[in-house]
Parts: structure tokens; C-alpha cells; sequence
């Protein structure tokens, strides 16, 4: 088994008293942020990517996927104790899981959450490990005509399927591709959009764009209606073990959330959403078969379910990022904005030119999960307290942190100003309830997309037909128009479970 | 319930302006994109699709984007947020519009009143104190260096979104600032502008 001693070469790596520090130090920080509200994986991922980048790669990656598991269960906590998810995935976390805490049961419901990240992730990471190097061996036979095919349908998936509103998600997809526009195009050397500025010769950095739309993006948002921003309270937990009962309940919910969770993140169709509704909305019919009538009261298997979705979806969604370099969710994103500032593509190279590295990275994914469930299983109530943080320090930290990690990557202030003005933007796109994800994979994809369409005309001297002659990218565009006719069908399933919610 | 106190504001009987706004600003965008890749200098190096190309589609979509958003505004009955739908991603952003009894409690449970799609009016006196914070911080970083500028930077926040313990929160922010220094230029090897403190420490 090939596969097996490349990891277990990974693990070796990985296994080091100093990364397992940074593992630690990552999922703690990670969780923290987290926790805050409105803040969820991405901008927990965002704020701290800078962070990063003072270390060497392997210890970065190691890191990342500690900040990466504690993102994600910090935002499940939120929901649970305070009914704010920090991500419209940990929205269906909510339902059942904030009357849990009303109930005095938030230690279960937490509890709940983390172990089912925890089966979760280590089952869809194991389905990575073993089917990235498909996908790289797939993906090896792509030219450009079908790498434009995957960059569009990531478009139109995001964008237009994902995020519920097409014109919407359009629209913010449309701001994203402009604003990779800015910097040197690299085939042409032609200087776009930088208007005289030296500065801007290298593009926006995907850090300024992420950290700007959700950090400050979110603290102007805060701030204008910072009149009527009710005051935020902890719950006071109980007795924090899971019963047998509980367990009883819970591990059918996790492994069939994980199986609902894993295809979603290898179709490049964007976002953990879909699978958590459809596993909270499997959890609820079975319970009501069962004659269980707990859930709007707080049930556990409407916890246990959704999280495994959550997180096997953002850890399968791996497949697609390092396989292809293609990212399906706002945290995969940024993930491969951190690959890009490391020097490496994520795509079919990786796995043969980066090797070390990618086997050292998923077998950290492995133990920042291990990680997460020691340090978080006994302590979660204890994160909570962080929610104590008067809600103005709260924000001028998090204004300062964000700053402070934008200025240091490039000694730079003009990406101070950029981070504000897209900070701006973000408040404008919040506010008025336009999707924030398609802006980031506009801006990753952009790129992807004009070298590759450009590449493909300049083969076929201008031939279209070029664009539609090869077979992947054929499957690709009628995936493409399959979503579209499927999404409002799912869009309905969603809209009556919400109502009936 | 720790999100449900505020009262939803009167969004029946007038027209979500939001995506008004959002058309103006993605139109200007549009327009100096489109003036910008008009007057580009091209190097004159033969390659069969230019760089202006994709930035001309971009531009165009840009266009068509913002006359669509216009349009969906100017069809939608004012009583009725029509087909908008939640639009909501990873990302925090949470529903966007529908205003039928429903959805209207969803997003109650959620996020609170203030994501909808009429949003309440800007709360104008902490957003502008944010928004002059940032904007002095940008002026003020190199000149005076980070720990004064990131203390101020903190403070500002914090004053905006209601601090008002004037003392503490200045030696919170002061802290706060002197910590991240030492954390980022003596624990991570990061330059930070000394500023006027430059000469001195």
C-alpha cells in the first residue's frame, strides 16, 4: 500500500513535540475565534493565516488544520449556546441545538457536536487520503478547455445554486472577478487596474480580500447597528457528560450526517449547507417514524446529524482543493490563497512536487481532530466564558488583530487601505444580504479561468467549438445544467423546513 | 431567547432599497473597469485573446449585473419581497428578504432582526466614529508608529461600540497594542513601524 507508507511517512513528519505545539496552539486559537460571534471557520481560518506564515511550511499547514477543526467547532458552539451560528452551516446546529441549552443540556449538545466532528472528520480524511491521488491521476489528463469547464461550473455553483439567490450571488461573484483583475496580467505583462500604484503590480492578496469582507466587513456591520444589538449571555451549563442514552442516540446521526456530508464536498458544488439541512430534515423524519416527538425541543440527533454533515462536507472538500485546485467553500478558499503564498498550485502537481508536504498535512488533519476532541470535549463550557468579553473590546481586538496581521505580511500600508475599502464592501454586501463566498471564489478562480480560457483559445486560434470538444469538460457543463434544474427542488425542501422549523 | 428583543422593524409597504445600492456601486465598478481596459496599454506581443478581453466580459457583467438588480427592484410589488431568497453562504451573511410570517421568524431565531433585507436605518454616530478610526489609523500608522496608532486604532472601536470607561479602555487598548507588538516583531521577527517612539525606545 503506497498510499499508507506515504502517510505514514506524513505522520512522521507531522508527529514532531513542536508541530503538535503548533497543532495545539492552532486549535486553540482557532476555537477562540470561533467562538466570537459572527465569526465562524473562514474568518477563523482568515484572521489567522497571517499568523502562519512566520513559520516553515510544514509547521504552517500544521497549524492550519488546528485553527481549521477549532474554526469549526467554535462555530458550532456558538449556535449551540447562543443560537448565533457563525456560518450558515452551524445554522441547522441551532434548531435543536440552542433549546439543548435552554434545557440545561448544552455540555450534551456540545458534546454531541465535537464527537461528531471528530467520527466525522476522521472518516471523510481517511476518504481523502485515499481518493485525492484518484483525482490527481484524473485530473493529470486536463488541458484548458477543461479547466475553464471547472472554473465556470465553480462559478455557477457558488454563485447561483449555493447561495440561493442568482442574481445575487452573480453580483458578488462579478466583484470577486474584478478584483483579481488588479495586478500584472502574467501572460501579457500588461498592467491592469493598478491605477499607478507600484504596490498593487502583485494583485490584491486573498488575505486583504478575506480578512477585509468578514473581520472588518463584520465589525462596520456590528457598528451601524450597534444601538440595538441586544447584549450577548452565557448559559449556564450543567452536568457536562454525555449519558449512555445520549451515545445511544447520537451515533447513528453521526455516521449517516457523515454519510450525507462526504459526496458534497467532492463535487465541486460549494458549500456544507445543503448536506446539513438534508441531514437535520433525515434526523427529524426518523425521529418522527420512531414516535420521538423531542425535536424542536431539543434533540440530540439534530445536533449529533448536522455537525457530522458539516464537517465531513468542509473535510472531503479537500479533494477537489489539493486534487485540483479548486475550491468549494469560503474555508477552502482561503486554504488555497495560503497554499498560493507558500509558492505552491494546488492541482495535479502537488501531490508529486509537494509531496512531503501534502502527506504531512493530512496527517495533521488527523491529529488536529485527536487535538480538538481532548482539549475541547473536556473544556467547552469553558469557551463559552470567552462570550463574557465586553462586545466592544470584542471588536477593537478583533480590528486590531486584523490590521495588524494584513500590514506585517507585506510591511504595506496600502493593503491597510485596501483591507478597509473591501472592508467597505463587505459591509455593503452584508448589510444588503448579498453572499460573501462567490466574491472569494471569484477572486481565486478568476484568474484560473482567463489563463485557462486563454490558453485553450490561443490552441484552438480562436476555435470556440474547442471550449465544448472535450468529453470531461462536456460531463462538466451538463453537471452544470442538472444543478440548475435540481437547486430550486432543493431549495423548496429547504424553504418547508424552515417554515415547519 | 437572547436575540429576540428588539422589535423587527416596519418592512411591509416600502421597498428594500439595498439592492439599489448595491446596483450603483457595481455599475460605477462596471464603468471604471470598462474606461480603465479601454484605455490599457497593450504590449504588443501577438497572443491570440489579449488582456483586455476578460476584463472587458468582467466589465460587462458587471453592467448587466447592475441592470438586472435595478430591474428586480423596480418589478417587485412593495408589499411582497417577491422571489428573493436566502441568500446566505460560510461566510456570516444570513437571509436576505423574505418578509412572509415564516421566514420572517426564522430569521428571527437566527440572526437577529438586523439581516433582513430592509435592513434598519445606519446607526450613523458609532459606524462614522469606526469608520473615522480607521481612516486616522491609516494616516497615523507610520508617522506615529504602531504601538500609539494600534492603541488608538483599539480605542476608537472600542469608544464607538459603546465603551465609555475612558481610563481603562485606553490602557486595555495600550496593552492590547504593546502585546501584539511584542508577540509580532519579538516573538514572530515581524517589522512593525516604530514611529516617534522609534527614536526613543
Amino acid at each position: 500500500m503506497e498510499t499508507l507508507s506515504l502517510l505514514g511517512n506524513g505522520f512522521a513528519e507531522a508527529l514532531t513535540p513542536e508541530n503538535l505545539l503548533w497543532c495545539l496552539i492552532g486549535v486553540i486559537l482557532g476555537t477562540a475565534v470561533g467562538v466570537l460571534p459572527g465569526l465562524g471557520t473562514a474568518m477563523a481560518v482568515a484572521l489567522l493565516v497571517p499568523l502562519t506564515f512566520t513559520l516553515d511550511p510544514t509547521g504552517a499547514f500544521i497549524m492550519f488544520a488546528g485553527v481549521y477543526f477549532g474554526g469549526q467547532f467554535g462555530g458550532a458552539t456558538t449556535a449551540i449556546l447562543l443560537n448565533t451560528p457563525g456560518q450558515s452551516s452551524s445554522m441547522v446546529t441551532a434548531f435543536e441545538g440552542f433549546p439543548m441549552a435552554k434545557n440545561g443540556r448544552a455540555p450534551q449538545g456540545l458534546a454531541a457536536a465535537v464527537i461528531g466532528s471528530f467520527v466525522a472528520s476522521i472518516i471523510a480524511v481517511t476518504l481523502v487520503v485515499f481518493f485525492s491521488p484518484v483525482m490527481v491521476d484524473l485530473a493529470v489528463s486536463f488541458g484548458p478547455a477543461d479547466f475553464f469547464a471547472l472554473a465556470i461550473f465553480a462559478f455557477v455553483a457558488t454563485a447561483a445554486i449555493v447561495s440561493g439567490n442568482k442574481l445575487r450571488g452573480l453580483t458578488s461573484l462579478g466583484l470577486g472577478l474584478t478584483i483579481a483583475l488588479v495586478g500584472i496580467d502574467e501572460q501579457s505583462g500588461a498592467v491592469r487596474f493598478t491605477f499607478g500604484s507600484p504596490q498593487l503590480l502583485d494583485g490584491i492578496s486573498i488575505v486583504v480580500v478575506t480578512v477585509g469582507l468578514l473581520a472588518i466587513g463584520e465589525v462596520l456591520h456590528v457598528a451601524s447597528t450597534a444601538g440595538r444589538t441586544p447584549a450577548t449571555q452565557t448559559i449556564t451549563p450543567g452536568r457536562p457528560w454525555m449519558s449512555r442514552r445520549d451515545w445511544g442516540r447520537s451515533w447513528r446521526p453521526w455516521l449517516r450526517g457523515t454519510a450525507l456530508g462526504v459526496p458534497f464536498g467532492i463535487i465541486p458544488a460549494g458549500g456544507s449547507e445543503i448536506p446539513t439541512f438534508l441531514s437535520y430534515g433525515a434526523e427529524r423524519n426518523l425521529a418522527k417514524r420512531r414516535g420521538d416527538s423531542e425535536f424542536g425541543k431539543g434533540a440530540i440527533e439534530g445536533v449529533a446529524g448536522p455537525e457530522a454533515a458539516n464537517n465531513a462536507t468542509t473535510a472531503t472538500s479537500l479533494v477537489p482543493l489539493l486534487g485540483l485546485g479548486l475550491p468549494t467553500s469560503a474555508t477552502a478558499a482561503i486554504m488555497l490563497g495560503a497554499f498560493q503564498q507558500y509558492g505552491m498550485q494546488p492541482g495535479p502537481l502537488l501531490f508529486t512536487e509537494e509531496s512531503d508536504l501534502i502527506w504531512a498535512l493530512l496527517a495533521s488533519l488527523f491529529i488536529g481532530s485527536v487535538i480538538l476532541l481532548l482539549i475541547n470535549l473536556p473544556f467547552a463550557p469553558v469557551w463559552a466564558k470567552l462570550l463574557r468579553i465586553p462586545r466592544n473590546y470584542l471588536y477593537a481586538g478583533i480590528v486590531v488583530f486584523a490590521t495588524l496581521g494584513v500590514y506585517t505580511a507585506k510591511s504595506s500600508i496600502v493593503d491597510v487601505v485596501l483591507l478597509y475599502v473591501v472592508g467597505a464592501l463587505g459591509f455593503l454586501l452584508r448589510r444588503y444580504g448579498f453572499p460573501i463566498a462567490p466574491v472569494l471564489i471569484g477572486v481565486i478562480l478568476g484568474p484560473l479561468a482567463e489563463t485557462e480560457l486563454r490558453r485553450a483559445m490561443a490552441i484552438g486560434q480562436g476555435d470556440v467549438g474547442l471550449l465544448f470538444a472535450s468529453p470531461i469538460a462536456l460531463v462538466l457543463y451538463g453537471l452544470l445544467v442538472v444543478a440548475l434544474l435540481a437547486g430550486p427542488a432543493v431549495k423548496r425542501v429547504r424553504r418547508r423546513q424552515r417554515v415547519a422549523s | 431567547m437572547t436575540t429576540s428583543t428588539t422589535q423587527r422593524p416596519a418592512a411591509r409597504g416600502r421597498k428594500p432599497r439595498g439592492e439599489l445600492i448595491v446596483a450603483g456601486t457595481v455599475a460605477v465598478i462596471g464603468v471604471v473597469v470598462l474606461t480603465r481596459t479601454v484605455t490599457m496599454d497593450v504590449p504588443d506581443n501577438g497572443a491570440f485573446l489579449g488582456p483586455q478581453f476578460f476584463p472587458y466580459v468582467v466589465a460587462a457583467l458587471l453592467l448587466v449585473l447592475s441592470a438586472l438588480l435595478v430591474l428586480q427592484h423596480v418589478r417587485r410589488e412593495p408589499v411582497d419581497a417577491g422571489d428573493t431568497e436566502p441568500g446566505d453562504m460560510d461566510a456570516g451573511d444570513t437571509d436576505d428578504g423574505d418578509t412572509e410570517a415564516g421566514d420572517g421568524a426564522a430569521e428571527r431565531r437566527l440572526g437577529g432582526p438586523s439581516e433582513s433585507d430592509a435592513p434598519p436605518p445606519i446607526d450613523w454616530k458609532p459606524f462614522g466614529m469606526v469608520a473615522a478610526t480607521l481612516v486616522l489609523h491609516v494616516v497615523l500608522l507610520e508617522p506615529l508608529g504602531w504601538l500609539i496608532a494600534g492603541a488608538g486604532l483599539f480605542f476608537g472601536v472600542s469608544y464607538a461600540l459603546g465603551g465609555r470607561n475612558v481610563l481603562r479602555d485606553i490602557g486595555v487598548a495600550f496593552v492590547m497594542s504593546a502585546v501584539a507588538q511584542l508577540a509580532f516583531s519579538a516573538g514572530l521577527g515581524m517589522a512593525l513601524p516604530a514611529g516617534i517612539l522609534g527614536a526613543v525606545v
